[in-house]
């Protein structure tokens, strides 16, 4: 019997062999094999229904297996009777579901519209990519197939990827490309775009010659490949970009959809058979963690490549518990239908809620530790086995949740936990590798890489517990989860005041603290100890800021804002949360220059230092804009399109930038990002897609002055006063620097609006008048 | 606008009549347990509070009587509505269709859908009042898609409410609830 | 997601909302007081919410007066200070 070590590369369903694999094996060589795979579904009912449905089945024309089972179902947490249906591959599986639709629509279904590597993961431990050894006969089919393969060791994954780079020379959008720069394992080549068949005759060559496993591009989904296949369609050329012959490649339509409160857009999609391809420009969540961590998330989630580099972490973290209830033995709901349990009003408003938030005591504070809950919301979803089935209504039982009528059943780990534990437990495990490692280090970038993978699916994942389509949603669990949050944050709270720190503000998951005489890392110790006594969860020290400036509100500087703030920490690195540099829409002449007022502050103990040479470089920067010496690409404002442009009663800038696009024939769909600048006169934008290039002198310099200055007093605000008083400050060519009295860190005093004034009594006599410092 | 049992009374209006809704609640609610199916995430519970606290100064007991269940997709409203089996109650149903606009559902599906979510309406108002808002703004999308002719079926009575100036239309509104309000606690 | 109250930041607002009309009559100096009251509902948003309370104006008033009871206590320190620097 032929067998091959080797990596599972890519499988899909086929009609005629059920499924077909490719594998890249150990001696190099790209091998396809089959195999039938029957899918298996599930029916409930009542004993009649199923009886009926029984016969049915009998009786059609291909009958699929039928036999009785029983299995688990989380909402009713009991095993239900099911009529467990066989077919004999996914094709007919899903025919077969459709017609069983017609005729029994009431009836409960589970494990239906699974994806195929999700069944054959639970089945075989086999994942895309892993490692593994198979056994299979002289026609290919597969007759044994074993995993060498762990997903969730930290080893780093061994698959000898042959990857092909293609990029065009511009940004499609933007200007015609005219040349592709064609990268494989480092010899390159350029192929121009004018000539048409010699560069379909030569990348054709390429592709043949050159074998990839993985075709990496940009724009590959929404320009590069759909203009090629039509290239080749115009001159009669056969593009093989399937290593699969005789099909077709897979496309996907772009779409727009709401999600966690605003609107994405999804470019279209070209998905290839036997081989990978990934548009760099169109995988979500590529900024954050590229290949390194595209393949983390395929493994940890049984998802294809192509496929775990194009969908959200949230749909990562479903398939991860539908593989969990595979294993299991737990039915996979169909349809989300459980409601939520009847409440009696009064409760709503404990449960309600989310994570528990302290306004800040705005202004600058110095020796401030931040401390953080490590993946808070998964840790208690391990930690207090938070899971759809674990929720018991009955509130006098042990475990109860605080503030919430509703307690834990604690007697076995419910699914989600059980599907999150060793990604929780992984995620540690690379983030101790990477602390242990200095940012030089080889292997630094693709284990931070990987770290960022998980995080991403751990910060889904409390999110998708409430989420009205997941499978496994319950809103009482995610309820529960964040009653646990706020009780664990104020726990942490209070055993920082009774150790005499002084809580400045609290996020969610994260405190900051302060005491006279604690200034380095090693003073927090006992107070981070004695919070992980009174909470049970792994707690870590962000670091000591020699400073930090909880910025207040802009309309109104008495009103604090949580969650904003910008500080220094011991080792000269700079945190930001909430303003304009830690945007994306940020334009990036503001953004540069907010971040450099920040880098000029840190390099003094005392930022008020830093005034004079922020001031210069601030007026010089405005100078350059208003000479014209910024390059226009700095100047772009970036804004997603959040509804349709027929939809917008009053057009706001990015929607006028958006109809000249239309005019020229660029539809933007909901969830895009437009780019333009802010032109002087009517319409006021400039889109920067347009075909003729924007006058320069027309740029509305003015009006990037207004918001540079924003930009600039929200940082400098704690030293400078107003916005008003800075704009007198840089515009204004002479002016003397009399700059207001910092605001101390005296308690009582920080939430008065009132300050520093001098405290008139009347019985005193003039001579005696003395000033307060406050 | 007096609902009896046996009956389903539709109301068709703008979200603002969440106000005169909340009204009609807590008229009940101080007699009674009622049945609150938020439909469409518009359930307001401080607008419920305080509409009660004109009425007394313990509002606890008013607000253990409202149950509320808020559903998300036209499964969970259909699977809630066949097992709810408690005749008890007077049911109100908050922006009804706003689940059913779901278009990644299929429209025949969603028709099915609701069509059982109506016969156990049905169901449950020949004992009590049955009560359904559906909102003003999905108006063009369920007419064409059928879902509000399958509603208006199912009801015997329907208000529909005009879009008029706030001041204008404040003291009729009102008076409307008033007697509204008398009948339904009155528990007929 | 899930989420079907408003959030205390926003109910303060409305309450702001609701009490314009009674601000709108006040003088201008009342009404600079009447805003530094709301301001100090603001900084207690989080015990508020917290609290949880089905008429949260009641915890908003609690932590106006709190505010005003910290500025009585501030004054008083300031007056003793002052009392022995003159005694």
């Amino acid at each position: 019997m032929p067998e091959l070590d080797g990596w599972l590369l890519d499988l899909f369903e086929d009609q005629n062999e059920g499924a077909v694999f490719y594998f890249i094996s150990q001696d190099g060589r790209r091998v396809r094999l089959h195999q039938e795979f029957p899918i298996v579904f599930y029916a409930l009912g009542t004993n009649s229904e199923l009886r009926s449905l029984w016969r049915f089945l009998a009786s059609q024309p291909r009958p699929p297996r039928l036999r009785r089972d029983t299995r688990y179902d989380v909402f009713s947490r009991r095993r239900e009777t099911v009529l467990a249906i066989e077919t004999s591959n996914a094709y007919t599986h899903r025919a077969l579901f459709q017609r069983m639709l017609q005729f029994f629509p009431d009836l409960t279904y589970a494990d239906v519209d699974i994806q195929l590597s999700l069944r054959f993961s639970a089945a075989t431990g086999v994942f895309p990519t892993a490692c593994c050894h198979v056994v299979f006969d002289e026609n290919h089919k597969i007759l044994q197939i074993n995993t060498l393969d762990d997903a969730w060791s930290v080893a780093e994954p061994s698959i000898p990827l042959r990857v092909m780079r293609i990029t065009p020379g511009d940004n499609p959008a933007h200007a015609e490309p005219r040349q592709l720069l064609i990268d494989m394992d480092g010899k390159t080549c350029q192929l121009d775009l004018k000539d048409e068949r010699p560069l379909l005759v030569n990348f054709c060559a390429l592709l043949k010659r050159f074998d990839p496993d993985l075709i990496l591009t940009e724009w590959g989904d929404t320009w590069l490949l759909p203009r090629l296949i039509e290239l080749s369609q115009k001159h009669g050329i056969h593009l093989a970009l399937n290593r699969e012959p005789h099909r077709d490649i897979r496309w996907q339509k772009e779409r727009s959809f709401f999600s966690y409160g605003r609107v994405v857009y999804r470019g279209q999609q070209v998905q290839l058979f036997g081989r990978c391809h990934i548009d760099r420009r169109n995988a979500s969540m590529w900024n954050e963690y590229e290949l390194d961590g595209a393949m983390e998330a395929c493994r940890v989630t049984s998802l294809p490549l192509q496929v775990s580099a194009r969908t959200s972490p949230g749909t990562g973290i479903s398939s991860i518990e539908v593989l969990t209830a595979l294993r299991e033995g737990i039915l996979v709901p169909w349809q989300k239908q459980q409601a939520e349990m009847i409440k009696p009003a009064a409760e709503l408003f404990s449960a309600d809620q989310g994570g528990l938030v302290y306004q800040p005591q705005v202004g600058v504070h110095k020796h401030v530790a931040e401390i953080d809950f490590v993946s808070l919301y998964p840790a208690i979803m391990v930690n207090f086995n938070i899971s759809p089935e674990t929720i018991l209504s009955d509130p006098t039982a042990p475990n109860v949740v605080p503030t919430l009528g509703i307690a834990i059943d604690d007697s076995q780990m419910g699914i989600v936990a059980k599907a999150l534990k060793p990604l929780l437990t992984k995620r540690v495990s690379l983030k101790t590798q990477l602390s242990k490692l200095s940012p030089r280090d080889a292997s630094y970038n693709s284990l931070s890489s990987r770290a960022s993978a998980l995080k991403w699916l751990l910060v889904t994942c409390f999110g998708y517990l409430g989420y009205k389509n997941a499978r496994f949603g319950r809103i009482e669990a995610h309820q529960a989860v964040t009653a646990y949050g706020r009780e664990l944050l104020l726990r942490a709270k209070e055993a920082a005041e009774e150790a005499g720190f002084e809580v400045l503000h609290l996020y969610v998951d994260a405190l900051w603290v302060c005491k006279a005489g604690c200034e380095k890392p090693a003073d927090f110790e006992e107070l981070l100890c004695r919070i992980i006594e009174h909470t049970n969860i792994p707690i870590a020290l962000d670091g000591v800021y020699r400073w930090v400036v909880f910025v207040p509100s802009r309309l109104n500087a008495d009103r604090p804002v949580p969650n904003r703030y910008f500080g220094v920490f011991q080792d000269g690195s700079l945190k930001m949360r909430g303003i304009d540099a830690r945007r994306h829409d940020t334009t990036p002449y503001i953004g540069q220059t907010q971040k450099h007022i920040l880098e000029m502050l840190a390099e003094y103990a005392e930022p008020r230092d830093a005034l004079p040479s922020v001031l210069r470089y601030l007026k010089m920067r405005l100078r350059k804009l208003r000479n014209g010496e910024v390059p226009l690409k700095d100047l772009l404002v970036k804004q997603r399109l959040g509804r349709k442009v027929e939809a917008y009663r009053t057009l706001p800038a990015a929607g006028r930038a958006a109809r000249q696009l239309e005019a020229v024939g660029k539809r933007l769909e909901p969830g895009q990002r437009v780019v333009f600048l802010h032109m002087r006169g009517e319409p006021g934008v400039h889109a920067w897609d347009l075909p003729n290039p924007p006058d320069p002198r027309s740029v509305d310099w003015l009006y990037y002055q207004e918001l540079m200055i924003r930009a600039a007093s929200t940082v400098l605000q704690p030293w400078v006063g107003s916005e008003e008083k800075l704009r007198d400050l840089v515009l204004k060519e002479t002016v003397q620097l009399s700059l207001p009295r910092m605001i101390s860190r005296h308690p009582i005093i920080h939430s008065l609006p009132i300050l520093a004034k001098p405290v008139l009594l009347p019985a005193l006599k003039a001579e005696n008048l003395v000033t307060i410092d406050c | 606008m007096i609902p009896r049992a046996g009956q389903i009374s539709l109301l068709i209006a703008q979200s603002s009549a969440i106000s005169v809704l909340m009204e009609m609640t807590a008229q009940i609610a101080l007699q009674r347990r009622i049945l609150l199916l938020d439909g469409g995430n518009r359930f307001d519970g401080y607008g419920l509070a305080q509409t009660l606290r004109k009425h007394t100064v313990n509002i606890n007991p008013a607000l253990q009587n409202v149950l509320l269940s808020r559903i998300f997709t036209c499964y969970q409203m259909k699977a809630f509505l066949s097992e709810f089996t408690d005749n008890t109650l007077p049911v109100l149903v908050l922006d009804l269709l706003a689940t059913f606009l779901d278009e990644n559902v299929k429209l025949p599906m969603r028709q099915s859908l609701l069509s059982d979510c109506l016969n156990c309406l049905q169901r449950l108002s020949r004992s009590n009042p049955v009560v359904l808002w559906v909102r003003k703004r999905s108006l063009p999308q369920v007419e064409d898609d059928g879902l509000l002719e399958q509603v208006f079926s199912a009801s015997n009575r329907v208000w529909h409410i005009e879009n008029s100036a706030p001041g204008a239309s404040q003291p009729s509104l009102f008076n409307l609830s008033g007697q509204f309000n008398a009948d339904l606690s009155a528990g007929k | 997601m899930g989420r079907t109250l408003a959030s205390a930041t926003q109910v303060l607002i409305q309450e702001e909302g609701a009490f314009s009309r009674f601000r709108r009559a006040l003088r201008r100096q009342d009404q600079l007081a009447l805003d530094d009251l709301f301001n100090a509902a603001q900084n207690h948003l989080s015990a508020a919410a917290y609290a949880a309370s089905a008429l949260p104006f009641e915890s908003f008033l609690l932590a106006m007066l709190l505010e005003e009871h910290k500025e009585v206590m501030r004054l008083r320190q300031v007056v003793a200070e002052l009392q022995e620097m003159h005694a």
